[in-house]
């Protein structure tokens, strides 16, 4: 059988196991600026809106979350991290919001996304999840 | 401090997961889901392939990069549950036997809340536990 029925749009949503979720909305919403989109309580998936884009949220507590066992650790994630597009990208505004509500910052790299070499800043979510948040590609680097 | 974020997030832009076996992580991404190959940087052990606009990255955890992370994912524990590719079309019976034919075990299925709106899904697992979910687009019938 060959190619695959169907074409690929790109990513819809990934979903992070939690365990202290008011800390992580708290993160996501309050600093990064996500806003709850949906929530299912029985099922306890918390999604959050990222541009075009889902968050979701499964506390380990909770049915969905509880499926995959204990709460991640500090090392062996599945995930490494992911990346979020932001615009614009003022690498001084980025680094003076996000100081002033604690979050550690990690130097400017320039680093390879969906849609080229441009600027990015790593930081942690409060549960030690790497976030990238990646300016648009930077015509001098590509 | 109450000011609002100085930036607009468009959305997600790429994911990376840490692998065990790069060579069949590839054959899955690739050779199964279709995937193709956007860049492969062997000094850092990033390999990064496209998934329509987007990338997942794939970082073997005997790599550089892969190994600032520590050991590899267990099967369980993870701190990511599963994330999911916007597809198109969505032809239930079209998707199953492409996948059956691959030898991939559809583990759930059904209509689910995506970032467009409910819609059909279908979960599979990839060659090293991470659960992958197929999304199709939003049905006007249950939006």
């Amino acid at each position: 059988m060959g190619k695959q029925p169907y074409a690929m749009k790109g990513l819809d949503h990934v979903v992070i196991r939690c365990t202290d979720l008011a800390a992580m909305m708290h993160f996501y919403c309050d600093v990064l600026g996500c806003m709850l989109e949906d929530e299912d309580k029985e099922l306890g998936l918390y999604q959050v809106r990222v541009g075009n884009h889902l968050i979701d949220l499964a506390p380990i507590e909770e049915p969905m979350g509880r499926q995959g066992g204990p709460a991640p650790g500090r090392y062996g994630h599945n995930m490494d991290h992911f990346a979020i597009q932001m615009e614009p990208y003022d690498d001084d505004a980025i680094r003076t919001y996000l100081s002033g509500h604690n979050v550690e910052l990690g130097s400017t790299l320039i680093r390879g996304g969906a849609e080229g070499e441009g600027p990015a800043i790593y930081i942690k979510d409060p549960e030690g999840n790497t976030v990238e948040l990646k300016g648009p590609p930077d015509p001098a680097y590509n | 401090m109450n000011d609002q974020p100085p930036f607009d997030m468009q959305g997600l832009d790429h994911l990376v997961i840490r692998c065990v076996d790069l060579e069949v992580m590839k054959a899955f991404y690739c050779g199964v889901l279709g995937c193709t190959v956007d860049r492969h940087n062997e000094e850092f052990g990033l390999f990064q392939v496209r998934a329509g606009a987007h990338l997942i990255d794939l970082i073997p955890i005997d790599g550089k990069l892969g190994s600032r992370g520590g050991p590899a994912p267990g099967d369980d524990g993870l701190n990511l549950d599963h994330f999911a590719i916007r597809i198109e079309p969505f032809n239930e019976p079209e998707l199953r036997a492409y996948l059956e034919h691959h030898n991939i075990e559809i583990v759930e299925a059904g209509p689910r809340y995506g970032a467009e709106g409910t819609g059909p899904s279908i979960y599979m697992l990839d060659p090293e536990g991470n659960t992958v979910e197929l999304k199709g687009p939003p049905d006007p019938a249950l939006n």
